[in-house]
């Protein structure tokens, strides 16, 4: 398929797997889902069996790793009044899996309102066109919809990303909407009551190392589910992720190395252990402040992957990789140095002893850490 | 169940035909699903004898599980002591628990039976002949905390059951097993249901090796098994043959003659050496079991379940379940507001739709425990799951849990040490029903029941039945607290409180009988003069005479042991024996006899102690002064001269340990003031030598510190001595030894301190004042960084 995106939406992206689960769902549906909660649990968690489309096989991947049930209580939660929120580590796949699901329940993953501290009241709920404001006074033309607005009027899924970074008065403006589904726009003498439509709901994300910054009121608390994304705990889990993305983004930027999973899986080994202080053989490492995700991992290995590709070079170079995964880690502390190389000076070294190959050759790539 | 355990050519390798002669009828411990179906079966059967899965040496036993007065959770307790070494050269003793809950196919199965006139029995291998024919580490001989009779670890961590969870999307085998067998079976027919078990666990036995079965017992309890119910069927024609249904098959092609039976044999053991009793049991433990693969979890969950299907005729999973899971919710709503974490009526019900929405999604019959938990995860907890959020959760975990412990009925042969300690608390008014800590504060010696009250703490604790915990009293062995006059204890019955009683019920038929022969066993083997007179401390605060008989004993082991330092032990032991038997008004024994006895051989071995290790001189220097203070009063007052000699043969010994030589001749400056002259000659020697002699110079002040300080304070010859000393050393030495001067000065109190600083500060015609305000000021910064790293340092460490 021809891709004219940098980053296609997730309903792009797998159009033919949502066709498929939509042309052979046959379960309830609630009103306004785009497919059943069964066919959105299957084109999250995949399925075994494929779907057939147009007289073709479909595979139904699976797109989230780690924690099935937590997918299943997201859906139920997002089919009932209250509104759901992803909170976790960065990189822990908060906002993939806010896509999915806005994707296969309402067909769209792009209704999305990005929470910064400079996010207003408007913002969230509606601005106007002020030259037709001027022109026309304040009528329904010359309202400019937000995405929350959108998301009720048509009756689909509103992402809000980074909640938690948006001033907590903002945040309180979604409590009415929430509550009572209608939104008052006092500016209008007539339709003055947007009343949201079924299917609308709200899947916030809120990462918890901004906890405190703007610390959601309790009051808008009750009107959400909070569900908690961890970090991947099985490394081969998190090497089949790498895998999986890397693959993807190379599809899409139309470069044509495969991915070396022997690679994949050194990464994924390395950023588990740092992640948790801890390598296979029970070695204690000290745990860098820089966020150890999945999503880095993902990001360092693409990097070397392109980099060894645009330049030429017949192979992924653990050198390259070394310099990538030097530049993600030590970012804001000097100490994240020390501890990156502290690790290359343990368990890298006794990885490279006891297992050779590439763990020796990624050892030997130790004095690239600046 | 969607095909997933339908297989027909499995389940039909043992046929369920109610005309068969012999019926085997498949159960998972505490299921309430197999319980339902059990008694289904047994009503269209109609079985003359009925066949149950437990060591044979229990059938003594039923009558009192199935008497009208024994509430469950109760449990048969097994014991096996191998003094004969059948298991291996160890000659351990064993036990392990079975335990049966009001909705234990198990239970209901032999209570019918027996309120039925209906022929029933136990099966297996008697405990002990299942532990000779297992291999080490394994089935009953695996290393764990507590042991249970009823294994099901082949069920729940076979490769089968694997690949099945992977399949189903199942977290783990308990909610593979509610899904299937519990919530998703209780609207099959009997028939159907046998079929769906049989087939799971004859795939599961196929995937596993008759080598592990072998080295679990698992083959030979079965051929015993097998060879029972061929006894049952020669005078019955009905037998109802109830098992784990792992065993199912293995019975069934015993039987039919398709597999070879193992060889086993039968020992006769006396009622010693192998016994079992029934016991009370609690639902926390039975839960805790479960967490070794026997028997369901969250037993109070599933009691609930099993009481209303009691008393449904046709059982719907929805109804049951759902009337359960919102009793639990709600008082899981309640607990959390107790708690303070208000829990709103929109987050019950969240928590519903969640908990039902969940069972659809997930294809389930009814929602079911795992749904709840989701539920209340999702709709209860504001914010980020942790250890500080998981409040709701934990308590969810509680009730599903039960608080609850069992009864046994009054015809029930009690154990004799439990029936003890049973009016003893009755006696004592201690609270032994409840499952929740007590507390009780003890005013010894005022209150002659307080006294009483605490002997018998002390008695539990020595007999190691877990069931008293002091607080806070005097702690008479650590010498730690001796001023307190009162004592703070916690006491809690729980089932290892019984279970310990039983282990200790061959020792004796009451608790005071179980602590003197377990403290005349001790003194019997026990060669140490620290341990065995620590059995004399222990035995007076147990206000019990262990000792009667012992004396030679005692004196042997005296004379025997050479290690100074437990003689030393010794000495203090029955030192505090002789000043507090008149304050705990305990009649005098042989205390003073064993006192003597230790401080004259303590004596004999003291002078080779000048040259004891860096590592032993403080404990070294702490009898040194311990046995100073003895001679000057009380019964060993006419050894001070001994005493002193001794000290003196030290002093004079080559190569001493500069710290024990400081202390000694510091102990003989105090006995007489001439002794000056020789620690003068002393401190001379080691300024006068070499660099690393002057460095013990340093060690040995600490030493004579410690004993005699005030050789410091009066007149400033040892403020000049030191002086002398410390101007000796280069930088890099006296920080070598600043430790040690540290230490020496650290027996000095704060105004002492002060006085010798003042005589410092004179030989350099400095004004102590002076030295005082030119102190600089600490910057109130550094002053609260210090704090701040203080306190971090002790959060840290937990402290």
């Amino acid at each position: 398929m021809e891709q004219k995106f940098i980053k296609p939406p997730v309903e792009v992206r797998y159009k033919r797997e949502l066709d498929a689960l939509k042309a052979n769902d046959n379960g309830r549906k609630p009103e306004n889902w785009y497919l059943s909660p069964k066919s959105v649990k299957d084109f999250i968690l995949g399925r075994s069996k494929p779907l057939s489309l147009d007289g073709e096989y479909v595979d139904i991947t699976k797109k989230f790793f780690g924690n099935d049930q937590l997918v299943e209580r997201c859906i139920v939660t997002l089919a009932g009044s209250r509104g759901l929120m992803l909170v976790g580590e960065p990189g822990t796949a908060k906002t993939m899996l806010s896509e999915l699901l806005s994707a296969a329940i309402s067909g769209t993953s792009t209704n999305t309102v990005q929470g910064t501290a400079g996010t207003t009241e408007d913002m969230i709920k509606y601005s106007w066109n002020y030259a037709l404001l001027l022109a026309k006074g304040p009528v329904k033309e010359a309202l400019v919809p937000s995405p929350l607005y959108l998301g009720m009027s048509k009756g689909i899924i509103t992402r809000f990303e980074e909640i938690t970074r948006t001033p907590a008065e903002i945040q309180d403006s979604l409590i009415s909407v929430m509550s009572d589904k209608v939104l008052n726009i006092p500016e209008l003498d007539e339709d003055n009551l947007l009343f949201a439509k079924p299917g609308f709901n709200i899947i916030g994300t809120a990462n918890i190392r901004d906890k405190g910054v703007n610390e959601m009121s309790s009051a808008l608390k009750r009107r959400f589910n909070f569900e908690t994304v961890n970090p991947v705990k099985d490394v081969r889990l998190e090497k089949q992720i790498i895998v999986n993305e890397v693959t993807l983004s190379a599809v899409a930027d139309k470069v044509g190395m495969p991915v070396d999973t022997d690679v994949a899986e050194l990464l994924a080994v390395t950023y588990h252990e740092l992640r948790e202080g801890i390598t296979d053989s029970g070695m204690k490492v000290e745990v860098p402040s820089a966020v150890m995700s999945t999503a880095e991992a993902v990001s360092v290995y693409y990097q070397t992957m392109s980099d060894a590709w645009y330049f030429e070079k017949d192979r992924i170079s653990l050198s390259d990789l070394t310099q990538n995964l030097n530049n993600a880690v030590c970012k804001d502390s000097k100490d994240d140095l020390e501890k990156l190389k502290g690790y290359y000076n343990t368990a890298v070294k006794q990885k490279a002893e006891k297992v050779g190959g590439l763990w020796k050759e990624f050892y030997e790539t130790k004095k690239y850490l600046k | 169940m969607e095909g997933i355990l339908r297989d027909e050519k499995i389940s039909e390798m043992i046929p369920f035909d109610y005309s068969e002669p012999v019926l085997f009828f498949p159960v998972r411990h505490h299921s309430p699903t197999c319980s339902y179906h059990l008694m289904n079966t047994i009503k269209e059967y109609k079985p003359d004898c009925i066949l149950v899965e437990g060591p044979v040496n229990a059938n003594k036993l039923i009558g009192v599980l199935t008497s009208k007065g024994t509430k469950p959770p109760v449990a048969f307790y097994y014991y096996y002591k191998d003094t004969a070494k059948y298991v291996n050269e160890d000659a351990q003793d064993y036990k392990c628990y079975y335990p049966f809950l009001s909705m234990s196919p198990e239970y209901n199965v032999l209570r019918y039976a027996s309120l039925n006139g209906i022929e029933c029995s136990f099966i297996d291998l008697p405990y002990g002949e299942i532990l000779i024919n297992t291999a080490e580490g394994k089935g009953l001989r695996k290393k764990q905390e507590v042991s249970s009779y009823s294994d099901e670890h082949y069920l729940s961590e076979s490769k089968y059951f694997k690949a099945l969870c992977e399949k189903t999307g199942m977290r783990d085998f308990e909610e593979f097993w509610e899904t299937y067998f519990e919530t998703g079976a209780l609207s099959m027919s009997t028939k159907e249901y046998v079929k769906a078990l049989y087939t799971y666990c004859i795939i599961t036995r196929n995937n596993t090796p008759e080598e592990e079965m072998k080295e679990d017992g698992c083959l030979v309890r079965e051929s015993y098994m097998a060879d029972c119910i061929r006894q049952a069927e020669k005078t019955h024609s009905r037998v109802l043959v109830v098992t784990g249904g792992f065993h199912s098959y293995g019975l069934y092609s015993l039987r039919k003659g398709l597999t070879k039976p193992q060889k086993y044999r039968v020992h006769k053991f006396t009622e010693k050496v192998q016994d079992v009793y029934a016991m009370p049991y609690s639902y926390e433990a039975a839960d805790a079991l479960g967490g070794y693969s026997s028997g369901m979890q969250n037993p109070w969950f599933y009691q609930q379940v099993w009481d209303n299907i009691e008393i449904c005729d046709k059982p719907d999973a929805d109804e049951i379940y759902g009337g359960v899971l919102m009793d639990m919710l709600v008082e899981c709503a309640k607990r959390c507001t107790k708690n303070k974490l208000l829990i709103t009526m929109s987050d019950i019900t969240s928590a519903v739709t969640m908990y039902e929405g969940l069972a659809m999604l997930r294809g389930k019959k009814a929602a079911g425990l795992y749904d709840l938990y989701d539920g209340v995860q999702s709709s209860f907890i504001k914010g980020e799951l942790n250890a500080n959020s998981s409040l709701p959760l934990d308590i969810l975990s509680q009730i599903a849990t039960g608080s609850g412990i069992g009864e046994l009925c009054d015809e029930a042969e009690k154990v004799p040490i439990v029936r003890d300690f049973e009016e003893k608390a009755k006696k004592y008014k201690l609270k032994i029903d409840s499952v929740n800590q007590e507390k009780i504060e003890l005013d010894i010696f005022s209150k002659p029941l307080h006294m009483e009250i605490s002997r018998f703490f002390y008695r539990m604790y020595f007999i190691r039945a877990p069931f008293a915990w002091r607080e806070k009293g005097a702690d008479i062995i650590n010498n730690i607290d001796r001023s307190r006059i009162r004592e703070i204890w916690t006491y809690q019955r729980n089932v290892s409180t019984d279970s310990s009683l039983i282990d200790v019920s061959v020792n004796g038929a009451t608790i005071e009988e179980a602590c003197c022969s377990t403290a005349a066993g001790r003194l019997r083997t026990e060669q140490k003069c620290s341990e065995a007179s620590k059995i004399y401390v222990e035995s007076f605060l147990m206000g019990i005479n262990t000792t009667d008989g012992f004396s030679k004993n005692m004196l042997d082991i005296i004379n025997n042991d050479g290690d100074f330092f437990s003689i030393g032990k010794g000495v203090y032991y029955f030192n505090t024996l002789c000043s507090l038997r008149k304050l705990y008004k305990v009649p005098e024994r042989d205390e003073v006899l064993f006192l003597r006895k230790c401080f004259d051989k303590i004596i004999v071995m003291l002078p080779s102690m000048i040259n004891v290790n860096d590592d032993h001189s403080s404990e070294c220097i702490k009898v040194c002064r311990m046995l100073y203070g003895l001679v000057n009063g009380g019964v060993l007052s006419d050894k001070r001269e001994v005493l002193i000699e001794a000290f003196e043969t030290m002093t004079e010994k080559p190569d001493p340990s500069p710290s024990v030589l400081g202390a000694v001749v510091g102990l003989l400056y105090g006995s007489d003031k001439i002794y000056k002259r020789k620690i003068r000659e002393l401190v001379s020697g080691y300024l006068s030598g070499t660099t690393e002699m002057k460095k013990q110079g340093a060690v040995f002040i600490r030493g004579l510190f410690s004993t005699a300080r005030d050789i410091a304070l009066v007149g400033d010859e040892f403020i000049r001595i030191t002086d002398e000393l410390i101007d000796d050393f280069d930088m890099i030495d006296f920080m070598e030894i600043l430790p040690e001067l540290r230490l020496a000065f650290s027996y000095f109190t704060p105004s002492e301190t002060d006085s010798i600083a003042k005589k410092a500060a004179t030989l350099y015609n400095y004004d102590f004042a002076s030295l005082l305000c030119d102190t600089p000021d600490i910057d109130p910064e550094i002053y609260a960084l210090g704090l701040e790293l203080e306190k971090e340092i002790l959060d840290e460490r937990g402290e």
